[in-house]
């Protein structure tokens, strides 16, 4: 009895202090703990590309393409994959392109396609995509149910008035140039 | 004090929400831009038409109708007659004349031209004893003027007539007629 007293009160404290020192002997260290937040939001991506039957875009495959329908004219030669339709006091010249729409982080199977002009066109002169005719004040449908993932081509076509300039015709032998604004909404 | 404080977890759940609804509502759409040119330029164009009578004496149905490019076919003709009975026939005892109507229609676009000029040419000199003739303009392989006022939209009437002597040997005597239609 008296050794197991002897080490309860003078051993196991001796032990004690020298695991104590042992640990004030290694290098410091702290801990820390780091709370990462994400959330996972949702988003579209539109992309236009070239339509194998189309005209070339520049820029394809990036959201900020241009599409050049050349010289048009009711009877005279057109840039490649440039088509044409006269009416009576009209013609028309058409060519396909791509777009694609991905989705991420929404229980989407389809998206609205709606486009506006930036700017006015000249009196004579429409811009249609898929038969739609577009304006400067408003967005205006195209499609009400595209799907999500991969190229659908759409048909963007010039309305040209056969009409003489300033008598409700274009002007003539100058470029005419405007934007298509896109917007892709999911439903 | 406890009514104010529930007040304020309230208003910061609406907050909340609200602001996750604009979040979301604002990546669910995307935008492209597609810039697009043209240059409109003055057109004209030329074709054949059949005309009203087509396929009667003095006007045979052409091949190649509502084209710039057409072809009429006048038959084998000598002083005894045509085999065409669309052709028009006429002899005297040295020569004989096959005539028939064409029709082109000239058309304008973008234009501030109210008529056009045309001309017509033979592709080859024709030989010696074979004369053609358009509205009576003698042609040639240089341009004849057939009308310095002509209407666009409207069919042009082409009296088209070649006179052949007798002294022509037995030959095809085929020609191609090249027309310049010039807006004025």
């Amino acid at each position: 009895m008296n050794l197991r007293k002897t080490i309860r009160v003078f051993v196991l404290p001796a032990l004690a202090a020298l695991g104590a020192l042992s640990a004030a002997a290694q290098n410091p260290s702290a801990s820390g703990s780091l709370s990462v937040q994400l959330q996972n939001g949702s988003g579209l991506q539109m992309v236009l590309y070239s339509d194998p039957s189309g005209v070339t875009l520049g820029n394809s495959g990036t959201a900020s393409a241009s599409l050049a329908f050349g010289n048009v004219s009711a009877y005279g030669a057109l840039s490649t994959n440039v088509t044409r339709t006269n009416g009576t006091n009209s013609f028309t010249v058409s060519t396909p392109f791509d777009i694609n729409v991905q989705v991420s982080g929404l229980s989407s199977s389809s998206y609205t396609l709606s486009g506006e002009l930036s700017t006015a066109l000249p009196t004579g002169v429409t811009l249609e995509v898929d038969s739609v005719s577009l304006s400067n004040t408003a967005s205006t449908p195209i499609q009400a149910k595209e799907t999500y993932g991969s190229n659908l081509a759409h048909t963007l076509s010039a309305v040209i008035s056969t009409s003489a300039s300033g008598s409700g015709g274009p002007p003539t032998g100058s470029t005419i140039t405007t934007t298509i604004n896109f917007v892709a909404t999911a439903n | 004090m406890a009514r104010r404080a529930y007040l304020c977890r309230w208003m910061s759940c609406v907050l909340l929400i609200w602001g996750a609804a604009t979040y979301s509502s604002a990546q669910n759409t995307a935008t492209s831009a597609l810039v697009v040119s043209m240059s409109v330029q003055s057109s004209i164009s030329l074709e054949f038409v059949n005309g009203s009578g087509a396929g009667t004496q003095g006007t045979c149905t052409i091949t190649g109708a509502n084209t710039s490019t057409a072809s009429v076919n006048f038959g084998i003709a000598s002083l005894a007659g045509d085999n065409q009975s669309c052709v028009s026939f006429s002899s005297t005892t040295k020569s004989y004349t096959l005539s028939n109507n064409i029709y082109a229609l000239v058309t304008q676009s973008n234009l501030a031209s109210s008529g056009y000029t045309l001309t017509a040419s033979l592709g080859s000199a024709p030989p010696s004893g074979v004369a053609w003739t358009i509205n009576s303009a003698a042609l040639t392989t240089g341009a004849a003027n057939l009308t310095s006022g002509g209407s666009y939209g409207s069919n042009m009437a082409l009296y088209l007539q070649v006179t052949v002597q007798n002294t022509v040997t037995t030959s095809n005597l085929s020609e191609t007629i090249n027309f310049v239609a010039t807006a004025n």
